[in-house]
C-alpha cells in the first residue's frame, strides 16, 4: 500500500478546494469499507482522500416529515439499522440491515458511499429505487437532484463528476405501499447475491393498484422490470398473473452467466422470487 | 487401539424449487469413552459439525481449465457463517470407555466432522426420493437443481445415518433423546 493524504474538510467550500474534477487519484471518502478493499487490493492507488465526516449539516442525520424521509450521505448503515423511525416508516430498510455486510461494516460504511461505489450486488441500491427515492448532488455550481437509478451508468459507473458529492437522500413515505427486499443469495447467507429483487406494491386485497419491481446484482446496475410491473399492475393476484408476470421479468432482464449461477438458473430464481414476493407482500 | 464413534441424524428441506437446502434439525451423538469435561466437547461437536456442513453445502476448491485455482478468497471460497448453521442436538455418550488409558478417554471431533457430508447426502437422496443421487460434495444448488424438473414441491425428509459398529445400541441411545422425524 503507497501512502496518500487523507484530508477532513469542515465546510463544503474546502471540500471542493481539495477535490478535483479530473483527477481520480483524488476521491471522496465515506465510511472507506469499499475504498480500503480496492486499496488493499491495489486496484486504486489514491494521492488524497477527503474524508466527509465532519462536514455535519445536510450530510449528516435522518429526519421525517409527513411524506418524506431525508437521510444524510454520511448516515451510518448502524444508525438506519437502529432507528426506530426507520423501522416504523420504512422497514424494508431496517429488515435489508438483518443480512447486510457484518456489524463491523454496517457501522463504518455510509449510505453516500454506498451509492458512490455502484456496485451492482450492494443491497441499498435497488431499494432506493423501488421507493422512488432522490439523491441532491453539491458541486461548485450549486446542487442537482435526481432519482438514485440516474446515479448509475455501468457497472461500478457513476454519471458524477470526480468532485460532486452525494449530500443526502429523500425518500417519499407513502400511505398505503408495502414493500420488500429479497437477497438471493445462492451459495452461503453471507455471499453476495445472485440478484436481488425489490418489489413495491399497493394493494387492496388481492388487486394490485400499482407497483414497481428492481432487479440488481445480476445487471449492470440496478434497474426497474417495466414489463413485469405493467403484467402485475391493476390485476388481480392468481397464479396464471404470477406466472405471466415471472415470464414477462424473465424475458427482460438481460443476466449473464457467473460463479453464482448461470443466466438461465437467474432467469428461473427471478421468476420464483417474484411469485413468491408477491404472494407474500399480498398476504402481509 | 480404539475407536471413537458417532451417529449424525439430518432433517432437512429440499426447495426443489430453486434447488435450496435448509437443515431444520441436526443431531450428532458421540462416544467419547469419558467425558472429562463435556462443556468444550460439545462445543468441539458443534464447531465440527459446522465445518462439515460447509463441506457438505458449500465448500469447494474450483480451478478453471488451466489449473488455476479460482477460489482464492473467502468471496470465493463460502464457509457457513452464524446465518447458516442450525442449532443442534448433541448427545454425548460414554458407551465405550477406552481400555488403552486411565481414563478411558478417546476422541471427541473428528467424527462430528465426517459424518455431515453423507448425513446431508442422504437426506437429500430422501427428500428427493432418490436413493443414491447425490454422488458429490458440496451439494451445491447448481448440483442439486439437476435432480428437479418442473417440479416445485417443498419435501420433508428425515433420515438416520448411522455412521459406527454397533447399529441397534446406537439406535436405541438416540431414541432417548427428543428429535423430531
Ligand atoms: C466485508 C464486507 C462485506 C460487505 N457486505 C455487504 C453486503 O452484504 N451488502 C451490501 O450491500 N454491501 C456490502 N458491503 C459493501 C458495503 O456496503 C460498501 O463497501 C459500503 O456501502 C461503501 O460505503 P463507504 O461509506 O464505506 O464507502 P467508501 O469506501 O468511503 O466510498 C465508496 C465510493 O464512493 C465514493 N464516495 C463516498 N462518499 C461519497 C459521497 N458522499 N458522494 C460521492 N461519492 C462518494 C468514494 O469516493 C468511493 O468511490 C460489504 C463490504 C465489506 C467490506
Amino acid at each position: 500500500m503507497t501512502s496518500f493524504d487523507l484530508v477532513e474538510p469542515r465546510s463544503l467550500e474546502e471540500a471542493f478546494r481539495y477535490l478535483d474534477p479530473s483527477d481520480p487519484a483524488i476521491r471522496p471518502f465515506g465510511g472507506g469499507t469499499a475504498l480500503m478493499l480496492m486499496i488493499k487490493a491495489q486496484m486504486y492507488k489514491p494521492q488524497r482522500l477527503v474524508s466527509l465526516g465532519r462536514l455535519g449539516g445536510r450530510f449528516s442525520g435522518i429526519s421525517f416529515d409527513a411524506n418524506a424521509c431525508r437521510i444524510g450521505a454520511m448516515t451510518r448503515f448502524a444508525t438506519l439499522e437502529h432507528s426506530p423511525e426507520i423501522a416504523a416508516r420504512l422497514p424494508v430498510i431496517t429488515e435489508a440491515m438483518k443480512t447486510l455486510a457484518n456489524v463491523r461494516v454496517r457501522n463504518v460504511a455510509t449510505v453516500g458511499g454506498n451509492l458512490g461505489h455502484a456496485d451492482p450486488h450492494l443491497d441499498l441500491p435497488p431499494i432506493w429505487l423501488v421507493l422512488d427515492a432522490k439523491v441532491t448532488v453539491v458541486n461548485r455550481g450549486g446542487e442537482r437532484v435526481l432519482p438514485v437509478a440516474d446515479i448509475f451508468s455501468g457497472y461500478y459507473e457513476t454519471t458524477l463528476g470526480n468532485d460532486e458529492l452525494i449530500a443526502e437522500v429523500e425518500v417519499p413515505v407513502r400511505q398505503g405501499w408495502r414493500s420488500k427486499y429479497v437477497k438471493v443469495t445462492t451459495r452461503a447467507t453471507h455471499d453476495w447475491p445472485a440478484l436481488g429483487l425489490a418489489i413495491s406494491v399497493q394493494i387492496d386485497g388481492h388487486l394490485i393498484k400499482d407497483l414497481r419491481i428492481v432487479l440488481s446484482a445480476a445487471v449492470d446496475f440496478p434497474r426497474r422490470l417495466l414489463g413485469a410491473e405493467a403484467v402485475l399492475r391493476g390485476a388481480a393476484i392468481d397464479e396464471p398473473l404470477l406466472q405471466r408476470a415471472g415470464e414477462a421479468a424473465a424475458e427482460e432482464a438481460d443476466m449473464e452467466s457467473d460463479s453464482r449461477g448461470t443466466g438461465d438458473y437467474k432467469r428461473h430464481l427471478l421468476r420464483a422470487h417474484l411469485r413468491r414476493a408477491v404472494l407474500a407482500l399480498a398476504a402481509e | 487401539m480404539n475407536y471413537a464413534y458417532s451417529v449424525h441424524m439430518a432433517v432437512l428441506k429440499v426447495d426443489s424449487e430453486i434447488g435450496a437446502v435448509a437443515v431444520e434439525r441436526y443431531l450428532v451423538a458421540f462416544d467419547v469413552g469419558r467425558a472429562v469435561n463435556p462443556r468444550p466437547i460439545k462445543g468441539q461437536i458443534v464447531r465440527g459439525f459446522a465445518q462439515g456442513l460447509g463441506g457438505a453445502l458449500m465448500e469447494e476448491f474450483l480451478y478453471d481449465a488451466h489449473g488455476e485455482l479460482l477460489s482464492v478468497t473467502f468471496a470465493d471460497f463460502l464457509m457457513p457463517t452464524a446465518s447458516d448453521v442450525p442449532t443442534i442436538d448433541v448427545l454425548i455418550t460414554e458407551d465405550a470407555p477406552s481400555p488403552c488409558n486411565p481414563l478411558g478417554i478417546k476422541g471427541a471431533g473428528e467424527a462430528s466432522i465426517t459424518g455431515v457430508g453423507a448425513a446431508i447426502a442422504s437426506a437429500i437422496d430422501d427428500a428427493i426420493s432418490e436413493p443414491g443421487a447425490v454422488m458429490q460434495l458440496p451439494v451445491t444448488r447448481k448440483r442439486l437443481k439437476k435432480f428437479f424438473a418442473a417440479d416445485s414441491q417443498e419435501r420433508l425428509a428425515s433420515v438416520t445415518l448411522l455412521n459406527g459398529p454397533d447399529e441397534r445400541r446406537l439406535s436405541q441411545k438416540v431414541d432417548s433423546v427428543p428429535i423430531a422425524t
